[in-house]
């Protein structure tokens, strides 16, 4: 795994948050949304106008962890964003309440991470009722399912993997991840 | 007798080329709202042109209760944007909702 992987499993997997890269660190949506438009100028000159497609995924996944954790971040807020040019990859990560707990204030009985993971990617609902909310997941995962693009989500023990040409795969993890954190490789 | 069809245009250019949250795109509703929608317009044409990036949750924020205060009078301009064709079709289930 790259270096970013690494870094991000071992800051989600910790039972007290390490300290990272500032370079890799967004304490608020602002620092993301600028860091958003440095991913889409290095994106374009190679992949084009899937480029824009890319960083909307990402904007969509980064922007849920802030939605849905303001105020409640399990201990550290913000997001951890890198991407990795040379493997094609982007990891995006927060110590937030993770799926489970979040969909857990609008369904009454979510049985596992598993299930919650099932729920997030495939039905429109959404932690933050009454807002009219819960697209954003289905849209990622559709467009990495047509684009042939991987992704990789866990959250708490559960790992959601779209891999090229097969289904929605769903896993218990060997590891208890305290948030959310997204692997995409395109 | 005349009848004058008055036509605006929203530039969602002008609000950034990067569109992708929805406290954003709520806030760009807002701004609408207040200094560019006309209440009396026949037809309010939304250009993508010049957008490079729109999430769905921005465009959310921004067309759904567009779209419940003018109904039919909003039509979608033509974009080959993968993010905008994207966007459009995950907020709208049907397509009839949003017509070009």
């Amino acid at each position: 795994m790259t270096k970013i992987i690494n870094t991000s499993i071992g800051w989600t997997t910790s039972a007290l948050p390490v300290d990272l890269s500032p370079e890799w660190y967004c304490a608020t949506r602002d620092v993301f949304q600028a860091r958003l438009e440095s991913l889409l100028s290095s994106l374009e000159k190679i992949k084009g106008g899937e480029a824009y497609l890319l960083t909307a995924i990402c904007g969509e996944i980064g922007n849920n962890s802030f939605d849905h954790n303001l105020g409640n971040w399990r201990d550290v807020q913000g997001v951890f964003f890198a991407f990795d040019e040379e493997e094609k990859a982007v990891v995006l990560a927060d110590r937030g309440q993770g799926i489970r707990q979040t969909l857990s204030r609008v369904i009454n009985d979510v049985k596992s991470d598993s299930e919650a993971l099932t729920i997030a990617f495939t039905k429109a609902i959404s932690g933050r009722f009454p807002e009219r909310r819960g697209n954003g997941l289905k849209f990622v995962a559709r467009t990495v399912k047509e684009k042939s693009w991987e992704l990789t989500f866990y959250s708490g023990d559960a790992v959601l993997s779209i891999k090229k040409n097969s289904a929605l795969e769903l896993e218990v993890s060997k590891m208890n991840v305290n948030g959310c954190c997204a692997i995409l490789r395109y | 007798m005349l009848y004058f069809v008055t036509d605006m245009v929203i530039r969602l250019s002008q609000f950034g080329n990067l569109l992708v949250s929805r406290p954003s795109g709520r806030e760009a509703y807002l701004a609408a709202k207040a200094y560019l929608l006309d209440k009396s317009a026949d037809r309010i044409d939304i250009d993508f042109t010049g957008v490079k990036v729109v999430a769905p949750s921005w465009l959310d924020e921004f067309l759904t209760p567009l779209k419940e205060e003018y109904g039919n009078k909003v039509k979608l301009g033509s974009s080959d944007n993968q993010s905008v064709l994207a966007s459009l079709a995950t907020i709208s289930q049907n397509k009839a909702d949003f017509p070009q």
